[in-house]
């Protein structure tokens, strides 16, 4: 058994662990966060996608002594106080989703894709998301959910606009975005 | 003239769009997979595993694992050699791809670190 800690969406575990544990299995059955699904265990469909350290993982490709202290998040951990993040909306609102199986890896998929590219085309999206396999194969409403939730984040992040014609007579900057937009972008 | 279609009022859900009930659990991670259901009192299986890399098995004794309160089985890779066999690869990805037996418990031989040796299966833990 091997020592190990992690942070999993925000909550610190230390834990001993077998080295050939898979990461995927470790965070269902220790945390017990089951949101990640295993598709087919062998880094071809996508579904278990995490972030560790910010950056999207398949995680029955990473063994949990991999982590090595990093911090992991699952698509349990992107919406605090039940909010739903603009990729939740839109997958729902696009109908992205049918079973709903490949959804937990097809959202931090996403967010890794819209991290490295805010504004991306049909044709990006399906290159970026190449990884993600979904057998209902509902990819065309994936891509229209990915569009519209990329264009609902570069709305959320734009600076607002300066109030009234004081601001920009005084020359002030235009103001930031309140935080409670900064907060929302990130998840 | 006038037909039917002229006065009849449009059904009212024909033609309408509606969101899906079942999303909410779902792209929030919170539905329930059969492999998430957790029923009371179910038998649990324990797999001895190889500590060694590469090995050749002389004996695996499995007797006292059925001596334990609660059991229901256990059993080697010999064991199972026979029926079922081995792990078929459902994903042969091209013609000449190199597929040699691999069995679900090692028969006469471990391969790898962690690969199972011997299962044994208790009502209870």
């Amino acid at each position: 058994m091997t020592r190990i800690s992690m942070t999993v969406d925000g909550t610190r575990y230390e834990d001993e662990t077998e080295p050939r544990l898979l990461l995927v299995h470790h965070l269902s059955d220790r945390p017990g966060l089951t949101g990640t699904p295993v598709g087919c265990d062998t880094g071809n469909c996508g579904a278990c996608a995490v972030e560790l350290d910010g950056e999207s993982v398949k995680s029955c490709s990473v063994l949990a002594v991999q982590t090595g202290g990093g911090e992991v998040t699952t698509v349990q951990g992107l919406a605090r106080d039940g909010e739903w993040t603009p990729l939740r909306t839109d997958f729902h609102e696009q109908y992205a989703l049918q079973c709903g199986y490949c959804t937990p890896g097809m959202i931090m998929a996403a967010r890794d894709l819209l991290r490295e590219n805010p504004d991306p085309t049909p044709e990006e999206i399906r290159h970026g998301l190449e990884g993600n396999l979904c057998r209902c194969t509902g990819y065309q409403n994936i891509v229209r959910a990915v569009l519209a939730a990329a264009a609902e984040e570069r709305r959320r992040r734009a600076p607002a606009p300066p109030p009234a014609d004081t601001a920009r007579a005084a020359g002030q900057r235009p103001a930031a975005p309140p935080d409670t937009a900064r907060q929302e972008a990130r998840t | 003239m006038t037909g039917p279609a002229a006065t009849e009022k449009p059904r009212p859900e024909a033609g309408r769009s509606r969101t899906r009930k079942e999303d909410a659990r779902l792209v929030t991670g919170r539905t329930a997979w059969t492999d998430n259901i957790s029923v009371p009192g179910p038998p649990h299986l324990a797999i001895l595993r190889s500590p060694m890399v590469h090995a050749r098995i002389d004996r695996v004794d499995v007797s006292p694992a059925l001596e334990r309160p609660g059991a229901i089985a256990a059993f080697t890779g010999r064991d199972l050699a026979g029926e079922p066999g081995p792990v078929p690869c459902v994903w042969p990805v091209t013609e000449d791809i190199v597929m040699p037996d691999h069995p679900a418990v090692a028969v006469d031989e471990v391969r790898y670190a962690g690969e199972p040796v011997a299962a044994s299966t208790t009502s209870g833990r």
